[in-house]
Formats: structure tokens, C-alpha cells, sequence
């Protein structure tokens, strides 16, 4: 049975139109429930705690209502704008869950941050900022042109990224990264990845990690530059090709012309056992390839 | 020894019987007069070869045509084709207006008719969906997208010098799945703005 125990703030009946109304809100919830939050523009910043309750406070920009709602193991918390409505206040939600939920978060202009949730987390920025952290369970995010920065914390798990344009930086992923991006540009840092796959039409990545047991990276791009800078033993079998682009490493044998006629380069060999494999292929995009 | 023997006398006997015979047999009637007649009307037999004729002509056409019926049945509820060869400038739907040109995989192949449907449908949805969106962000996506055709018609361009190319065969299918991928994506992200849900 779905339970409304909070009623919807009116922000426009009850403040001046040009003030942000305040809001301090608590319910019960879940200990491992779904809070879906959503929010045009402002800030939305959820964050994981040890209690079983949801709690939002911040302030609502002008003609915005608040939803906030329990449906079962389900909590909604959206600052709803009316329909046809123009010159929309932005808005500030600051959450608190609890820490293992699974959270779903969507966004607009809004600048979005999770931090201290241990569940799944599926985040939705159009053009505002992503911050988030990255614990056992998978973590999804999608951009068109806002900018994200992701934290993990050596656990394995699988990280999603979805980016148009916007530049991304991640640090201490493990487990598997899967990241598509048309011009953003990537910048990757993980002690060690089992899976990697990596695809850019003309933005560039820079992936730093090193070679899970039988680790499988594949990377593509068409005019971006790929880098990757392998820590630690290195122990693969690498399949690298460009069509037009250069390529570039420190060690293994030099690349060779694909062709007489054609100005592609390939490179292909295995390095210790060849346990794990790299394939990196570019059409003008260049290759550089580090390791010890 | 004695078996030769017995056998060369049977031949002889053979031969000497069919000595015997008579060197001609008279028909018991003569026959010319009808033979005469049906070559003095040779008109009257070719309408009907004329007929059988186009009763072959006809079969075969019809088998040709239920055959290819079912070929169409049958590929039509599996898996799609992929790509399919170019027959002529107007084998394909041109594609909607944000959509620079045909789909086309390298010099002679063309991706199949499905896959230029959910292209269309997607570039003909984005056109609707890009109006909920900011100015700055649909011109964001509309560059990205530009870049993405540019870059698939870049490598187009490459593999009609070097159809063979595996790696120019496999950037410009991940370059159409990033097309499709962004076109999805907007759409759906478009899609699901927050606005006021009645209650």
C-alpha cells in the first residue's frame, strides 16, 4: 500500500517568489530500500548513514515542489516543477540514506554528489557535475556533457560510463570499467583492472592500472589518443593496430608498417606468459604503450 | 576346354537362325499418306509447344517468386541481415534530415533496411527530444554527432581504397554503435527530465 506521510511543500503559496523556501524533512526507510531523487537545476548531494531513515534537507527554488514519499522498500524524493512553468528557482537537496541503498539519481543542470552508499548507484547528469564512489556493487553513470569524478575504493566492481563530451577522472577502480565517450577526455588510475573496455570517437584516455590475472583491456578510438601505462609485472599479449595513427612504446619490439602503401602501424607480441591481453586500436589517433 | 567347344557351337547355330530371317517387314498398311499430312501443317502444332512454352516460362517465374517470398518470410523473423550489397542510388530510404547520408558499410555494402529504420526513427525522435534540452547542451550533442558522421564517413572513405581492411571494418562498426548509443541515450535522458508528475 503506498503510504504519503509527507505532504508536498508549496514552495510558491508560502515564501516570496524570488526566495528559495527551506525544507527539513525525515521518514523512515528501508535499510537496504531504493531512494530515487531527481532535480532539474541547483545541487543534489546524497550521502550514506547508519540509520534507517531518509532525511532531506536544503531549499527549493521558486514555483518547485517537493515530493517526498515511502511506497514499501521505495523512497522518492524529487523537487517537482510544475508543468509549463518558466523561470524555475533551482534547488538544493541534500540527503541523507541509508548507506546500503541503491540509489537512483537524475538530474538536469544539477551538480550531483554520492558519497558514503554502499549500493548500487545509478546517476543521470545532463549537464551538471557527477562526484561519486564506487564500493562493491555496480555503479552506472551517463552524461551528456557534464564533467564527473568517481572514487573507488579497491573493491571489485563493474563501473559504467557514459559520456558525450564531458571529461571524467577515476581513481581506484577495481573490477571491471566499461566507458564510452564521443569527445570527453578520460583520465583512469586503478591498482588493478580485470576488465577494461574503452571506446572514444575523438576524446582522448589516459588509463594507469595494472594487469589483473587473465585481465582483459580493449580500447578504442577513432581520432582520439589512447595512453595506457601498465603498473606493475606486465604479462599479456598485446594486439595494437592504427590505421593513421603513430604508436609509441617502451618496451617490446617496434611497430611495424600494416603496409607498404598505407601509413598504419601495428604491434603485436607477448610479453612474459601472455596471461592477459591488450588490444588497442585507433584510426588517426595515436597509441602509447608503458610498462616495466 | 569342353565349355569353348559347346559355346562355339552355339554360336553357329545363332547365326545361321538369324540368316533365316527376312531382310525387310512391310507395314500392314501404308503409313506416308498420314506423315504427308502432318508436315503440310506444321501452323497448327507450334501454338501448342507456344503454350508449353509459356506454361514453363510461368512455373518457373511463380517458383521464383514464392521462393523469394519465403526467403523474405523466413530472414525477415530471424536475426537480421547486417549489411546488404548497393544495388542502385535508391535502394534505401534516404534517412531522416539530421542524418547526412546513407549507412553505408565501406564502398559496396550499405547496412541492412532495419538497421537504417532505428537510425531514422532515433534521429527523427532526437529532433523532437533536443527541444526539452538546454541550447548549449543540443548544441553539444548536435557537434558530437556531427563528429561521429564525420568520423564514419572518414573511415568510409578509407575502406573504399581498402575494402578489406579489418581495422577499418571494425572502428566503423563500433562508430555506428556509438551513433546509435548517443541517439538512444539523449533520447532517453531527454526523455526522463524530471517534470511535475500529478498527483
Amino acid at each position: 500500500m503506498r503510504l504519503l506521510f509527507v505532504t508536498t511543500l508549496l514552495a510558491l503559496f508560502v515564501a516570496p517568489g524570488w526566495a528559495a523556501t527551506p525544507i527539513d524533512e525525515i521518514a523512515d526507510a528501508h535499510p537496504r530500500g531504493d531512494v530515487e531523487v531527481s532535480n532539474v537545476a541547483g545541487e543534489i548531494k546524497v550521502t550514506g548513514w547508519d540509520k534507517e531513515q531518509v532525511k532531506v534537507t536544503g531549499s527549493l527554488g521558486k514555483g518547485t515542489e517537493l515530493v517526498f514519499e515511502r511506497d514499501g522498500r521505495r523512497t522518492l524524493v524529487k523537487a517537482e516543477v510544475p508543468s509549463r512553468t518558466r523561470n524555475v528557482g533551482s534547488s538544493d537537496l541534500y540527503i541523507m540514506v541509508p548507506e546500503e541503498s541503491r540509489v537512483t539519481v537524475t538530474g538536469v543542470s544539477a551538480d550531483i554528489s554520492v558519497t558514503g552508499v554502499k549500493g548500487a548507484l545509478r546517476i543521470q547528469s545532463v549537464s551538471g557535475e557527477i562526484v561519486t564512489e564506487v564500493f562493491e556493487e555496480d555503479v552506472e553513470t551517463k552524461t551528456v556533457s557534464g564533467d564527473f569524478q568517481i572514487r573507488g575504493h579497491d573493491q571489485p566492481a563493474l563501473l559504467t560510463l557514459t559520456t558525450v563530451s564531458g571529461n571524467g577522472r577515476v581513481d581506484g577502480i577495481r573490477g571491471e570499467l566499461v566507458v564510452q565517450s564521443v569527445t570527453g577526455d578520460l583520465d583512469i588510475r586503478s591498482e588493478v583492472l580485470d576488465r577494461a573496455r574503452l571506446r572514444t570517437t575523438n576524446g582522448d584516455i589516459d588509463l594507469q592500472a595494472g594487469l589483473g590475472s587473465d585481465a582483459l583491456f580493449d580500447m578504442e578510438a577513432i581520432n582520439g589518443d589512447l595512453r595506457l601505462d601498465i603498473l606493475g609485472d606486465v604479462d599479456a599479449y598485446f594486439d595494437i593496430e592504427t590505421f593513421n595513427g603513430s604508436i609509441d612504446n617502451s618496451f617490446g619490439p617496434d611497430p611495424v608498417r600494416t603496409s607498404k602503401y598505407a601509413p598504419g602501424r601495428e604491434l603485436r607480441f607477448t610479453h612474459g606468459e601472455g596471461k592477459a591481453r591488450v588490444r588497442i586500436k585507433t584510426l588517426n589517433g595515436g597509441v602509447t604503450l608503458r610498462g616495466s | 576346354m569342353s565349355r569353348d567347344r559347346n559355346q562355339g557351337r552355339t554360336d553357329d547355330s545363332l547365326m545361321e537362325a538369324a540368316s533365316r530371317l527376312p531382310t525387310d517387314i512391310r507395314p500392314q498398311r501404308d503409313l506416308w499418306p498420314d506423315i504427308e499430312a502432318r508436315l503440310g501443317t506444321p501452323a497448327e502444332a507450334r501454338p501448342e509447344r507456344r503454350w508449353r512454352l509459356a506454361g514453363a516460362v510461368a512455373a518457373a517465374v511463380g517458383l521464383v517468386t514464392v521462393s523469394s517470398l519465403v526467403t523474405l518470410w523466413v530472414t525477415d523473423r530471424s536475426e537480421p541481415v547486417t549489411v546488404s550489397r548497393i544495388q542502385g542510388p535508391m535502394a534505401v530510404t534516404r534517412p531522416a534530415r539530421s542524418i547526412s547520408g546513407d549507412a553505408r558499410f565501406g564502398p559496396d555494402y550499405l547496412l541492412g533496411p532495419k538497421y537504417e529504420r532505428a537510425r531514422q526513427a532515433l534521429s527523427e525522435d532526437l529532433d523532437s527530444q533536443l527541444e526539452a534540452l538546454s541550447p548549449e547542451t543540443r548544441d553539444v550533442v548536435e557537434k558530437n554527432l556531427e563528429q561521429i558522421r564525420q568520423a564514419l564517413a572518414e573511415i568510409n572513405g578509407a575502406l573504399a581504397d581498402d575494402p578489406g581492411n579489418v581495422l577499418l571494418q571494425q572502428l566503423l562498426m563500433a562508430a555506428y554503435q556509438d551513433e546509435l548509443t548517443v541517439l538512444m541515450e539523449v533520447n532517453r535522458m531527454a526523455r526522463s527530465l524530471p517534470t511535475r508528475k500529478e498527483i
